[in-house]
């Protein structure tokens, strides 16, 4: 039994992510030089899941070889944010994801996968790591905390 | 007599303008486009209704970049200066985000997290029922007790983590309008409530009344040729107003009445 862990970023401009940027600056976090996004999914999968680690990012409805490059692996050894990034991973509290859940399962064959949660983890670029203004700009514009939380990485 | 000058508010992405602003004018409301760069328009209006679509793509979380616009800013001000502020669908989204209802913080109270609907994940369009909730108001005072209204969303589901936030605000009638069956009552759970809504919530208010979101469409429910087929009846009655229209023609009455 373990956890694999999928990030997905885009290879073409990410909008969200210069919208993101643009927003923040504006809301005068001036020490910030950049935001990355990469849609994050973490799944419960048991032993025989091993072969897993290639297959999944080969599937069209997690990651598209057009415009998606992905990173896989054990969990704790995919989140890696380069020097002076802050990572903010968002996720949902309450969410089973049951539909991409049972697609995978049903229709793909990955039943070695029993849960799964996504997400989406920011990369936010300072002159070196910033843990605080990461939580502020978590708390103020990428997380809802009424249905969302965040863990600073 | 003069007509009341409303904004409607058009944020990029916005795309139920053409509507709201006939609903309006149905109304007796004199309608004017604003788009989110041109806040400077506001000064003079009355009113302002931001219509529904998206704004910014709804990046990140629907509402929440448009929520961050200047313009929003002077909404805010508007609100608390007694003159009615609605937000249809996308427009109760950049509401909700920004705080303006329920609470009036700068903080949001509630949020409209993805649609909860044990038949389909995401985006959902329909026609459901409405019962009016809170007190006569703004926006409810000529609204029959139960009307039906197409909604169409993926991210409708009025939620808190604030512990008895919902129950609180029907007490206090800030809860404008429920999801409810074609009786009025407002049973829990799907489909009678479409998306999930904590406390079958379609649309709240600010404490005075007078800004409200609200997720369901009532520009698309405002004359009886957008009513489906088999309530639409004769053709020559197709331009006559449907019963959601009472939501634009109550604002008005707010309006002529001195905004009391």
């Amino acid at each position: 039994m373990g956890e694999i862990e999928l990030l997905v970023g885009l290879n073409v401009p990410d909008t969200t992510a210069i919208t993101a940027f643009h927003t923040l600056k504006r809301m005068g976090f001036s020490s910030l030089n950049g935001v990355k996004r990469r849609e994050y999914y973490c799944f419960a999968v048991d032993d025989s899941a091993r072969e897993y680690e290639e297959k999944l990012g080969r599937t069209d409805i997690l990651v598209n070889a057009n415009k998606h490059s992905f990173v896989i692996g054990e969990k704790g050894r995919v989140i890696a944010p380069a020097g002076g990034e802050t990572g903010v991973l968002v996720t949902e509290k309450d969410d089973s994801c049951s539909g991409i859940l049972s697609v995978l399962r049903e229709r793909l064959g990955f039943t070695a996968i029993y849960s799964m949660r996504k997400g989406t983890l920011w990369l936010l670029a300072f002159e070196r790591q910033d843990k605080a203004q990461a939580r502020e700009i978590a708390e103020r514009l990428l997380c809802s905390r009424h249905y969302q939380q965040y863990e600073v990485v | 007599m003069k007509k009341h000058r409303i904004a409607v508010i058009c944020f990029p992405g916005t795309n139920c303008e053409d509507e709201t602003m006939s609903a309006l004018a149905a109304g007796g409301l004199a309608a004017e486009l604003v788009r989110w760069n041109q806040p400077e328009r506001l000064s003079g209006m009355e009113g302002a209704v931001i219509a529904g679509g998206w704004s910014y793509e709804d990046r990140i979380r629907a509402g929440v970049i448009a929520a961050r616009d200047p313009i929003v800013a002077q909404l805010r001000s508007m609100a608390d200066a007694g003159k009615p502020v609605l937000g249809i669908c996308n427009g109760a989204q950049v509401l909700i985000e920004a705080g303006i209802v329920p609470l009036e913080t700068q903080d949001a109270a509630f949020a409209l997290a993805p649609n909860r609907n044990p038949f389909v994940a995401g985006y959902y369009c329909t026609w459901v029922c409405l019962r009016k909730a809170g007190k006569n108001g703004c926006f409810t005072a000529l609204v029959d007790e139960v009307i039906a209204i197409p909604i169409a969303h993926g991210e409708g589901r009025f939620v808190s983590s604030e512990k008895g936030l919902a129950e609180s605000l029907l007490k206090k009638g800030q809860v404008a309008f429920e999801y409810c069956d074609k009786e009025g009552n407002v049973a829990h759970g799907f489909p009678v409530n479409p998306n999930g809504s904590m406390a079958n919530i379609a649309a709240l208010t600010n404490e005075a009344g007078n800004a409200m979101a609200i997720m369901p469409h009532p520009e698309r429910a405002s004359f009886v040729r957008q009513l489906p087929s088999k309530e639409k009846g004769n053709f020559d009655a197709w331009g006559s107003a449907a019963p959601a229209q009472a939501i634009f023609s109550s604002m008005k009455q707010y309006l002529d009445q001195g905004c009391r």
